[in-house]
């Protein structure tokens, strides 16, 4: 693979990892660094030299030293870079798995692929680099659900108005019936079926009858 | 005052000296009370409310008696007999006129003042026709005299002597008699001027020459006119009656009629004007009275706001002392916990995991899965611990909590969490909610089995109330480590917290803060 690859990490340990996995898959060109802003620079002079990296792998947290820096964390680094040569693919490679942090860094920022560090993070890391390469985007297992559209838990009146109806022991066409009169919408039946299929999944129940119990035990209704 | 160009500017002129008077009464000032009231007792004789001015005359003299200060009372003291001598002479009681002026002479230090004293009693006797005794006063009190023989005061004495001794047929009496009336002329003196004129008129009319007396008393008219004086008017009018000029009688008694009224009407005014100054005092007495309560109520209530003020200083004090041996208390707590976990969770593992190696021909796939979930334990001790990102939407915060302890075995139901006001929270409350519900849902995986959870939010104000509930199997309530750290993290907040839980029957916890 003739790509340029520069990895940012201040330990020497990991970057060493790595390395090894990168020159298994055949990279020849790695360079490394300890610290964002000498990323940045190097970044900066191989785009003058005409010959610039194709990917950075960077870790997001970094031990503050006796340096001073500008760039504290991955995560400005990546912000930056970016901007200003969005053409540049980015890898983070970190311990941090909160959810939260890897949506806004792909989401926000751009980032190619998010990639946990852990027994089977190297292994994640050199299919991160193939399939980024390939021009798409790369998640660990771990953090999967960070881009998963509306993975929300979240119930609201509306569906404790349902289970109340269906406690009451009527069937999907009387709550239909029972909503339209009371003014409570949606009251289509296909809608109250879609979200009784959505509760019953929440409530990990069979059918409406353990949906009911379950809502019951947990004080939801 | 003295020289009132209008009827009112006495009336106006004693409101004034009154009420300096009544002000110089409250500060104690003796000497202003006596000045304002020398000046009172001036307009009252001017007004010719002669007991009035007499009352403030005795005021003085009681004022003097009772004052400590001997040596610049003697003025006042000839001035206020000077002023009862004047009075009583109006009153038409000359003895004790006299006797007045007697006293001012003893008090009088200088020839100005004693001339002055002895030239009223002079008048006095002149008014009785004791031409002898007036003489003897006129001469005493030309011998005061001295010079320049120029002034106001000389031609005043020389004009009364000699008209006495003009009387008495003295041949140059005449030519004194010429002499003050050219001085007067000179110093413009217009009232001394019309006395010279009315003397010269009268002397001339007693030794028979009729046509000259007409002349001086026709000048003393046209002075009194220009003097623009009805009391001059009426002098004058009356010298011409004396005269033998009987056509002026009518002028005469419609000046005097006019004269009459005018008084009256000052009269009528003083009198009103002397009941409101009263009234005036009266009132400035309640009010001052009014003013003193409410300064003392106005103590009163700053006295208990300064009380109120340190209680409140020292409330605060105590609250900052107890929230901050609250916090060092959790501090204390949080740090236990971490270091009891590190012992038992990774250092006995890594423990064990040495002892294996020591063994050795273990394989390394085993080792690396025993690193592996090492790894993950201190990964989970930091992320417990962590800090919370406050800045991101605190709703998808606690969302993403959720999702990661929701998988195959176990479902977490959030209500109400995408309803409340987040940033209306403060940061305190929301880091305790994040925590707490973090070890609920870590004790939960540990030990419950559980397969559903309910976490219910809801918000009062600034206040956020929060149920959980799962459907595990529950236990005998034991405060262990995470549920005394949601304790005290609770109490720190000043927030409250209750469980409930039986063993077979789930665990529900309910805090608000």
């Amino acid at each position: 693979m003739s790509k340029k690859i520069l990895i940012a990490d201040d330990l020497d340990s990991i970057t060493a990892g790595v390395l090894n996995t990168l020159k298994a898959g055949g990279v020849r060109q790695v360079e490394t660094v300890h610290y964002c802003d000498d990323a940045y620079l190097k970044i900066k002079a191989a785009l003058l030299d005409g010959h610039p990296f194709d990917l950075l792998i960077t870790d997001l947290s970094f031990k503050a030293d006796h340096r001073e820096q500008h760039l504290r964390s991955g995560e400005e680094l990546s912000q930056i870079l970016k901007k200003e040569h969005p053409e540049l693919k980015i890898i983070v490679y970190s311990i941090e798995d909160r959810l939260q942090k890897v949506r806004s860094l792909t989401q926000k920022h751009g980032v190619d692929a998010y990639v946990c560090k852990g027994r089977k993070g190297l292994e994640q890391l050199a299919e991160a680099v193939e399939v980024v390469f390939a021009g798409s985007t790369f998640l660990s297992t771990q953090v999967e659900a960070a881009l998963r559209p509306k993975t929300t838990m979240e119930i609201n009146d509306y569906d404790v108005a349902l289970l109340n109806q269906l406690a009451k022991g009527l069937n999907q066409d009387e709550i239909s019936d029972y909503f339209r009169k009371n003014n409570i919408k949606p009251s289509s039946l296909s809608t109250i079926e879609k979200h009784l299929q959505k509760l019953r999944i929440r409530f990990r129940a069979k059918n409406a009858t353990q949906l009911v119990a379950n809502a019951k035990d947990l004080g939801v209704i | 005052m003295l020289h009132p160009s209008h009827s009112e500017d006495l009336l106006n002129a004693y409101v004034y000296f009154e009420g300096q008077r009544s002000e110089a009464e409250q500060r104690q000032d003796t000497s202003a009370m006596i000045y304002h009231l020398h000046l009172i007792t001036i307009i009252q004789i001017e007004l010719g409310m002669l007991y009035d001015s007499e009352q403030s005359a005795v005021a003085i003299l009681n004022l003097l008696d009772g004052s400590s200060k001997t040596g610049t009372t003697a003025n006042d003291y000839r001035s206020v007999y000077n002023h009862l001598g004047r009075l009583y002479r109006q009153l038409q009681h000359p003895k004790q006129s006299v006797d007045y002026y007697e006293k001012a002479l003893s008090y009088a230090s200088t020839n100005t003042d004693s001339l002055i004293i002895l030239n009223n009693m002079g008048v006095i006797y002149k008014d009785q026709k004791n031409w002898g005794q007036a003489r003897n006063y006129y001469q005493l009190a030309y011998s005061k005299i001295t010079p320049p023989y120029d002034t106001v005061q000389y031609a005043r004495v020389l004009n009364n002597l000699y008209y006495v001794e003009a009387l008495n047929e003295l041949p140059s009496a005449n030519d004194s008699m010429q002499k003050a009336k050219e001085l007067r002329l000179k110093h413009n003196d217009n009232i001394g001027l019309y006395s010279s004129y009315d003397d010269l008129a009268t002397l001339t009319y007693s030794l028979g020459n009729q046509s000259e007396a007409r002349t001086y008393a026709f000048k003393a008219l046209k002075l009194a006119d220009s003097i623009n004086s009805l009391t001059f008017l009426r002098d004058a009018y009356s010298l011409l009656i004396k005269i033998g000029e009987h056509d002026f009688i009518q002028n005469y008694k419609a000046v005097s009629d006019s004269i009459e009224s005018l008084r009256l009407k000052q009269q009528n005014s003083y009198a009103s004007l002397k009941y409101n100054v009263a009234k005036e005092r009266e009132r400035t007495l309640a009010m001052q009275l009014e003013q003193e309560q409410e300064r003392a109520q106005k103590q009163r209530y700053q006295a208990v706001t300064i009380i109120l003020l340190i209680l409140g200083i020292f409330l605060f004090y105590v609250l900052r002392s107890r929230y901050k041996k609250a916090k060092e208390l959790e501090i204390y707590h949080t740090e236990t916990r971490i270091s009891k976990k590190v012992h038992d969770e990774v250092a006995n593992d890594v423990y064990r995991l040495m002892t294996l190696l020591q063994a050795s021909e273990s394989d390394s796939a085993a080792i690396l899965d025993d690193l592996e979930a090492i790894y993950l334990k201190t990964r989970d001790i930091s992320r417990e611990n962590t800090f919370i990102d406050l800045s991101e939407n605190f709703s998808e915060t606690l969302n993403d909590l959720m999702l990661v302890y929701t998988d195959s075995d176990c479902s977490v139901i959030t209500k109400g969490n995408q309803d409340i006001q987040w940033q209306q929270i403060n940061d305190d409350k929301k880091r305790a909610v994040y925590r707490i519900l973090q070890e609920l849902l870590t004790n939960m995986k540990k030990h419950s089995n559980a397969t559903l959870v309910v976490i219910k939010f809801k918000q009062f104000g600034k206040k956020i109330s929060v149920e959980y509930r799962d459907n595990g199997v529950g236990s005998r309530l034991q405060k262990k480590n995470g549920l005394q750290n949601a304790e005290n993290r609770i109490f720190v907040l000043n927030g409250t917290i209750t469980f409930e839980t039986e063993p077979g029957n789930g665990f529900k916890v309910r805090f608000t803060l």
